[in-house]
């Protein structure tokens, strides 16, 4: 489904990313870990299609298209997801208002009639009570004044509404209370099937207590330097990173 | 003597207008003009807007008075169509006896300044004032009598005339809202030209004792037209106006809105949206005077600029010696989107005592890369996206519009305005 290949970015004059590859196929989870600063919310965001980052070699590719070629917006419609490390705040947005023009835009592209304001409403009613987030959400600015954990849960909200053929989740467990984060491991894991997959990015193996991945890698100075099972996750949890440091040198 | 109007050919222009009542104001009022200077970038009050464009209107107005241009307006597509309200449309100097009537039933007069002046005081201070007293065929008086509601917004139209001199109109609106009213008013400028076109406007407001007035300004003009007005309000014991100005069309445009507080207690919301695009210049100059204390004014004004549009924003507050506990705001926030577009903005303070509250700010900025990209990576447009951010950011202070029946139609006036910008 996804497929990376030796990808070089850099920005401004820094390499953040050293020569990554990664595959994903249908029906996986893949969690990529790693210290702060080794580039991996960079890789989430090249995915999304952020244009701030200089891609100087290396491709990536989507069902068999090359992804390079497509603004952000298309490759959301074509699919793509990503939950945001942080999510932005736009005041005075309405947060439906929002939902149902990224919901039509998907609509439309895929030659679906767009939704009225009265059946949207249905559908991010049902989403919310399932997510247990408080139906005032819907009225307010996207984001605006959210705390950490409900930015996360809006996250989670939006894809839910979307059913993305790809979600990569970038710390959507960080600051989270361990109710919130069972409730987006539920969220996540009503969303997994066997056509679409799911990248987690996260410091925490607690969280792949709750949704199991199948595979693990570690992210280290711009390239995956180790890649296991889940086990690799707890290893990970005990010893840190400073030996994949050693490893790659 | 002003160099750039002949002053014999504006004498004879003012004498052929109808007279009635007004002969008077208009002898003092070239006796004024005679004397004054016209604006020049020379002066600071004018560095940034140029209106030497005006002049030679002026004089080609005295020349030619008749002239066939067409108006773009047609009973179907005006405002008065759109907006439920109580629409006095003023034409050849002539109002609705059908609206005016209306409104006479719930204590609201409407009469011409020609045929019924009576003792009211008609400001003549500078020299476009003096020139649009001198000229003024359009001019009329609005008296809200006191404790009235007004279950409607009164809605004021002056339509350009197509028949008579069409490079010039003089209009000028004198309100009078008496004691313990409340009344919301729309001044809409939206009589389109598509000729070269100068409107010299001037609006009067006095606002008695404990009334409330949401007054609404919008002003969608051709590219080709000019619009100069004059706003002077005087407020009394805690009286409260709410202002908001939306201006959105014209080649140049500028307002200055000036707000006394003569009496205690009394409040001025003064806010604007202003959006321009190429070739377009809008100049906003306010001016609260806090003569006396215990009185708020805030000024909020947002701007969105594109093409090579300008604009100028200059917020300004007098507090005199006597005006303690007074509070007064400037705030100016802006949004560039294009490299060409280009603000000056300068919030002014003038404080002649200890006891005040004041504060103001202004922000220059484009649009939040950030927020571009979160909106794209959820599939919408990236000039949708640009769209919905810029329109998020003037939204904000037309919320404080409380005048319910205009929000569609500026929300769409807004709408179409930025597709135009962000093409
Ligand atoms: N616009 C930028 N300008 C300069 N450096 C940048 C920019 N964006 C990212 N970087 C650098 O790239 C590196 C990788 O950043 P990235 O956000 O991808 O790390 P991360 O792995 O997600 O870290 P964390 O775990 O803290 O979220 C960091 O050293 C960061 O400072
Ligand atoms: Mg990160």
């Amino acid at each position: 489904m996804l497929e990376i290949k030796n990808l070089h970015a850099k920005v401004a004059q820094t390499n953040i990313l050293n020569g990554l590859s990664l595959t994903v196929k249908k029906g996986e989870v893949h969690a990529i870990m790693g210290p702060n600063g080794s580039g991996k919310s960079t890789l989430a965001r090249i995915i999304a299609g952020y244009d701030g980052y200089d891609v100087t070699e290396g491709e990536i590719s989507y069902n068999n298209k090359n992804l390079m070629d497509l603004p952000p917006e298309e490759r959301s419609r074509e699919g793509i997801f990503l939950g945001f490390q942080y999510p932005v705040e736009i005041p005075g947005l309405n947060n439906t208002q929002f939902l149902k023009a990224a919901l039509n835009a998907k609509r439309k592209h895929l030659g679906m009639e767009e939704m009225d304001a009265f059946e949207f409403l249905k559908i991010a009613r049902d989403a919310i009570k399932k997510l247990e987030i408080d139906p005032s959400f819907l009225n307010r600015g996207v984001n605006e004044g959210f705390s950490g954990g409900e930015k996360k849960r809006n996250e989670i909200l939006q894809m839910t509404i979307l059913e993305p053929s790809i979600a990569i989740l970038d710390e959507t467990d960080s600051g989270l209370d361990i109710d919130a984060l069972k409730v987006v491991a539920k969220g996540v894991n009503e969303f997994r099937n066997p056509d679409n997959a799911v990248i987690l990015v996260t410091h925490y193996q607690r969280l792949l207590e709750y949704i199991e991945p199948d595979k693990v890698h570690v992210l280290s100075e711009g390239k995956i330097v180790r890649s296991g099972d889940k086990s690799l996750a707890i290893e990970l949890e005990k010893t840190g990173y400073a030996k994949e440091k050693d490893n790659e040198k | 003597m002003s160099a750039q109007i002949n002053f014999e050919l504006l004498s004879s222009a003012a004498k052929k207008l109808i007279q009635g009542e007004l002969s008077d104001t208009r002898v003092n009022a070239l006796s004024n003009f005679k004397v004054s200077e016209m604006p020049s970038t020379k002066n600071e009050e004018w560095q940034y807007t140029d209106i030497s464009n005006i002049y030679a209107l002026c004089e080609k107005s005295f020349h030619e008075p008749s002239k066939e241009i067409k108006s773009l307006t047609n009973k179907e597509n005006t405002i008065a169509n759109e907006i439920d309200a109580y629409w006095i449309i003023i034409k050849n100097g002539t109002i609705d006896i059908m609206e005016t009537k209306r409104l006479q039933k719930i204590g609201i007069h409407v009469s011409l300044l020609s045929k019924n002046l009576d003792d009211t005081e008609v400001l003549i201070d500078d020299s476009l004032c003096s020139l649009n007293a001198a000229l003024m065929h359009d001019a009329i008086k609005i008296t809200v009598s006191s404790g009235v509601e007004s279950d409607k917004p009164i809605g004021i139209l002056f339509e350009n005339d197509i028949n008579l001199n069409n490079y010039v109109s003089n209009f000028r609106c004198i309100i009078e809202v008496k004691d313990n009213a409340t009344v919301s008013i729309i001044h809409a400028h939206t009589a389109k030209i598509q000729a070269p076109h100068f409107t010299n406007s001037v609006v009067q407001m006095d606002i008695g004792e404990n009334s409330h007035i949401e007054y609404l300004r919008l002003q969608d003009f051709s590219v080709h037209q000019t619009l100069i007005e004059k706003s002077v309000a005087n407020l009394g014991i805690n009286a409260n106006l709410n202002y908001t100005s939306v201006d959105i069309g014209a080649q140049l445009m500028r307002a200055d809105i000036v707000v006394n507080f003569n009496e205690k207690h009394a409040n001025a919301n003064i806010n604007g949206v202003y959006i321009a695009g190429n070739n377009q210049h809008i100049d906003n100059h306010i001016l609260a005077n806090h003569f006396i204390g215990s009185s708020k004014s805030s000024q909020n004004f947002y701007g969105v600029i594109g093409g090579n549009g300008r604009c100028v924003f200059n917020g300004k507050a007098l507090i005199c010696e006597a005006a303690i506990n007074s509070n007064a705001n400037q705030f100016n926030h802006n949004l560039l989107i294009s490299e060409n577009a280009e603000i000056n903005t300068k919030p002014e303070l003038e404080i002649y005592t200890d006891d005040v509250a004041c504060s103001h700010g202004t922000t220059v900025g484009q649009l939040d890369e950030n927020a571009l990209f979160y909106m794209q990576s959820r599939g919408i447009d990236e000039v949708v996206a640009q769209q919905l951010l810029t329109k998020t950011f003037i939204t904000r202070i037309l919320n404080e519009v409380n005048i319910p029946s205009t929000k569609d139609f500026i929300e769409n006036l807004i709408t179409d305005k930025l597709r135009v910008l962000t093409q």
